[in-house]
């Protein structure tokens, strides 16, 4: 453990069993704190109510270092903090000019005549979802991500960090329930977290593109090898004294436990690199607060319908339709034939 | 992952209270599944801190990648040199998980392949581990994977069962053993995550059991430790290497054809070649190029005459003991013919916990240990090994194993009062000589006995010499003031087995063998406390024994055959590795005192484990000069 980060634990720690009801003296300059937990605290830790704190292991202490079971015997009181978190703006400024230009700016229309109708303003929830993927074969890959999906529109949406100063000075007590009536459904946390969970997929798939490759570079070139090697081997066993002498039946047995242990080893490589991958919902950040709903009126040849357009006063800008093939969010939309759904361009293309 | 558009038109259920798995595979073809886990429930908060709490320990958690090895924290007495270190990433990195860990004998390949381990472990990379050695490193194994690592290895012993393989996750077991006919098909028939085959030279001959074994073990990472690869000809690094990657030399009569120079085993053809290709899977560090270079160490044996009633007390001893073992056969003699004398390797295994602890180790015996000899009021084989150790300490040690024998109900020995009555020994008096002979040293005194301990500091302190004892029992703050009072104040620190490891002790560089261990590589890491990194002067070591005891026999054969105190720390353990059958040494000892019924017997048995160790010893030497022909002093 580089020290550097040993600040970082301890701070970790402390605040860990702080929130635990422990008393924790631990002063930064020194290697070592004691902590005074209460009963459940000590229970949770395995140990009696009074806890030594080191960066080393040793007797009655908590080893406060990456390796060793820190995070393991920290786990189970950090089970107790929620995995959700609800906040709320109350208020924000928004835009008050008429938004026919700036939707004409962000928007290009590919087959439809779109008109702006209107706007009002809205409160809807933004999810933001913090996930860890991780790809395990004979070595490993994980990295952390999060993603914003707007609960109305379920569209991802880049929003600053929800848990940051930034956007936690703005939030205020629950206001009274947010109005509705833009005939859309709330979709739930559970809608937007199948769509963060494939959104990560994505975005996971590319983050580790490189590892992946190096993978499969790695299975190939095994693969070949050890094909190389026992055709070889079947080679070698046809002595030309066996070609000429050998009863057939021989070679054959000798084919046979070559392909046999081919087909093993093959089998063995695959399972070496073989990969798990295993994505971890770590938290829920939902953040309720106000914005501007643009209603447009869309006009697809007899066809038509509203959708609404939401306007951010966090990014203070225009946020994207989803398409509701892949879920992508999109600026550029086409819309379908009948019932004037968005699309991207790909959807458009399979859907017509 | 799988392909992104199949994955978003692909429905994920969840709330059904479980998760989805979905398989495929990469664009490559690598077969994937995809596990994915429920959402977090419960109700929402409005306090940021436990949800930036939560989001934090995902962060350091993730800290844990291979840029930071974690292998290297909370471990107890283990020096990380910087080449350890090296090998452990490169090997993480670039090696796959399957490499030949080859390092020139004393440079550590126990400990970079436990630091390997550690790591895929921590890493849960891996969860079922196999570990094969030559039965006689069984025992100096599971003690380093305990003491140094944390790791609690199961031992099988030979009647153990087809599903003690699948029942244990972590296994080390001796090659013997496992490759037996009663094992190798449970062995072979459990999947093992990562194998770890020590002194891997015994699986050079494809014809053997040995490499049968290994290659047909089901394993995802597999490493291979030796210091001598090749013994006698090439063909068996191929051999080795077939194991780890087969086909990464190609085929036999391929390298035969590219490498091996007739009648010249010494002097490969192509060498540079086959060099850059023992380069992908084989790391070897040698001493000249990690720059370790230890002063000299000096070792000198005094074999003491008992005074009278000291011998009285040893010879009646060793009449009361084989009148009461006459009953019992040699281990070796009762086992599986294929299995040596596994379990009782077990069972006579003394750890230097076990047996510092309680004088007699009686408790500390697995099951099975309590085979009672008959006609000997009910003694055991334990309890017959722990009386011929204490005699061999003190007689003070000697009379707290009698007393618990006959506090234990059975008949109590006849010598106890003579044990509890006895003189200062012959090996005190040496003892306080020598360090009277040197005031102003810092000398380490190491006995196995708590009692000897106790004994010694009496005499010690009765004349006038000031000192701190470390020992099993001592809490840690005890240990450290112990350590700290021997560096800055006292002369001399009294020390039990487990002496002072993980503390650097190298300003002392006299140590005295009060006792001596029956396993030479005990004895090894007791010199290895002081003759290690970190010393800059040169080592003396006193062993003191008393005459026709078991100790003077094991020092001859040790010092006199193989001249073990001038080897190179490590060398003990490869050659141990090479003596034939499968007994821990110590076993092995204690069997021959079994087999034999007087002193010329006994003498007579000595000579011929001298011998086998003479020809283990120039079996190590003859492929240690082989190996460094072939791989002179600089590969990397």
């Amino acid at each position: 453990m580089s020290r550097n980060i040993q600040p970082r634990l301890r701070e970790f720690a402390k605040t860990v069993l702080e929130r635990r009801g422990a008393l924790v003296d631990w002063p930064e300059t020194a290697p070592e704190g004691l902590a005074i937990l209460p009963p459940g605290a000590a229970a949770a830790l395995g140990g009696g109510e009074t806890l030594r704190l080191s960066y080393q292991p040793g007797e009655n202490c908590l080893a406060v270092n990456l390796a060793a079971e820190f995070p393991e015997r920290l786990r189970p009181l950090l089970a107790a903090e929620p995995g959700t978190g609800l906040f709320h703006i109350p208020e924000l400024y928004l835009k008050k000019a008429a938004m026919e230009e700036p939707v004409a700016r962000a928007f290009t229309w590919q087959n439809a005549r779109v008109k702006v109708t209107g706007s009002e303003p809205d409160r809807i929830e933004y999810h933001t979802w913090h996930f860890q993927a991780a790809l395990d074969s004979y070595e490993r890959w994980e990295e952390l991500f999060s993603i914003t999906v707007n609960a109305a529109s379920g569209a991802e949406v880049i929003l600053p960090a929800t848990l940051g100063p930034e956007v936690m000075s703005l939030c205020g007590p629950p206001g009274p329930p947010r109005p509705r009536g833009n005939g859309d459904e709330d979709p739930g946390t559970d809608a937007t977290f199948q769509y963060a969970a494939r959104r990560l997929m994505i975005n996971a798939e590319e983050r580790a593109a490189p590892f992946i490759s190096r993978l499969e570079a790695g299975l190939q070139r095994d693969r070949k090898r050890i094909r190389a090697y026992y055709h070889a081997l079947l080679r070698d066993a046809k002595t030309p004294r066996e070609r000429e002498d050998s009863p057939l039946r021989g070679q054959e047995d000798k084919r046979r436990a070559v392909e046999l242990e081919l087909r093993r080893k093959t089998a063995e490589l695959d399972e070496r690199y073989a990969v798990k991958a295993v994505i971890t919902p770590h938290l829920l950040v939902r953040l309720d607060m106000p914005v501007l709903a643009v209603k447009c009126e869309v006009f697809r040849r007899q066809a038509g319908r509203v959708h609404i357009i939401y306007w951010n006063p966090l990014t203070k800008a225009l946020e994207p339709l989803r398409c509701s093939g892949c879920g992508e969010g999109i600026f550029s939309v086409y819309f379908s034939e009948n019932d004037v759904r968005p699309l991207c361009a790909a959807c458009f293309s399979e859907d017509s | 992952m799988a392909p992104a558009r199949a994955l978003t038109s692909m429905p994920i259920k969840t709330g059904t209270g479980g998760w989805e798995i979905i398989n495929g595979t990469t664009p490559g073809g690598i077969p994937m599944t995809t596990r994915i886990l429920p959402p977090p429930a419960g109700e929402p908060s409005a306090d940021p801190a436990g949800l930036r709490l939560r989001l934090e320990f995902a962060r350091l958690q993730l800290l844990r990648g291979f840029e930071e090895l974690l292998c290297l924290e909370g471990l107890r007495g283990v020096e990380q040199l910087p080449h350890q270190v090296e090998t452990v990433r490169k090997v993480l990195r670039h090696f796959r998980g399957r490499a030949l860990l080859a390092d020139e004998v004393g440079l550590g390949k126990t400990i970079e392949a436990c630091l390997l381990l550690r790591e895929y472990l921590l890493r849960a990379l891996v969860k079922r581990v196999l570990i094969l050695v030559p039965a006689p490193l069984t025992g100096q194994w599971r003690e380093e994977l305990s003491a140094k690592f944390s790791l609690e290895f199961s031992v099988p012993g030979a009647a153990a069962g087809a599903e003690f393989w699948s029942e244990n996750n972590l296994v080390l077991a001796s090659i013997s053993l496992a490759k037996g006919r009663r094992h190798f098909r449970s062995v072979t028939a459990t999947p093992w995550d990562l194998v770890i085959v020590d002194e891997a030279h015994h699986c050079k001959n494809r014809a053997t059991l040995n490499w049968q074994l290994v290659n047909a073990l089901r394993r995802r990472y597999l490493f291979l430790l030796t210091a001598t690869p090749v013994q006698n000809d090439l063909l068996e690094l191929y051999n080795l290497l077939t194991l780890l990657e087969p086909g990464h030399l190609k085929t036999e009569k391929d390298f035969k054809k590219t490498y091996i120079r007739r009648g010249s085993p010494r002097d490969p053809l192509n060498r540079d070649n086959l060099r850059s290709l023992l380069g992908e899977v084989m790391v070897r560090n040698t001493r000249s190029l990690v720059n370790i270079r230890l002063p000299r160490r000096y070792a000198q044996t005094f074999v003491l005459q008992p005074d009278a009633d000291e011998a009285l007390l040893y010879s009646g001893l060793d009449s009361w003991l084989r009148d009461r073992c006459s009953a019992l056969k040699p281990a070796a003699e009762k086992d599986h013919p294929e299995t040596g004398a596994g379990e009782n390797s077990v069972r006579l295994r003394r750890t230097p916990e076990s047996a510092e602890n309680d004088d007699s180790s009686f408790t500390a015996a697995p099951a099975g240990s309590g085979e009672a000899v008959p006609g000997s009021a009910g003694l055991a084989r334990m309890q017959l090994n722990s009386l011929l150790l204490a005699a061999g300490s003190h007689p003070a040690a000697l009379a707290a194993a009698l007393e618990r024998i006959a506090s234990s109900g059975k008949q109590a020995p006849p010598l106890m009062e003579l044990a509890r009555r006895a003189a200062p020994s012959a090996k005190e008096r040496k003892l306080l000589e020598l360090l009277t002979r040197n005031p102003e040293g810092k000398t380490l005194v190491f006995a196995n006995f708590r009692a000897t301990l106790a004994r010694l500091g009496g005499t010690l302190a009765a004349a006038g010499i000031r000192f701190s004892v470390f020992s099993g029992s001592c809490t840690t703050r005890e240990k450290e003031q112990a350590v700290e009072e021997f560096r800055s104040d006292v002369p001399v620190m009294l020390c039990s087995e487990s002496g002072g490891e993980g503390h650097n002790l190298q300003f002392a560089n006299t140590l005295v063998n009060f006792d001596l261990p029956w396993n030479p590589m005990r004895i090894e890491q007791r010199v290895g406390r002081l003759h290690r990194i970190g010393q800059t002067r040169e080592v003396f070591i006193f062993n003191l024994c008393t005459a026709g005891s078991m100790e003077e026999r094991i020092l001859r054969i040790l010092d006199d055959k193989i001249h073990m105190f001038e080897l190179v720390v490590g060398e003990v353990g490869s050659i141990l590795g090479n003596l034939e059958g499968g007994e821990e040494f110590e076993s092995l000892v204690f069997n021959l005192w079994l087999r034999t019924k007087d002193k010329a017997g006994l003498d007579s048995e000595f000579d011929r484990l001298g011998e086998s160790l003479v020809k283990a010893q120039e079996e190590y030497v003859k492929s240690r000069e082989l190996d460094e022909a072939l791989f002179g002093e600089d590969y990397e």
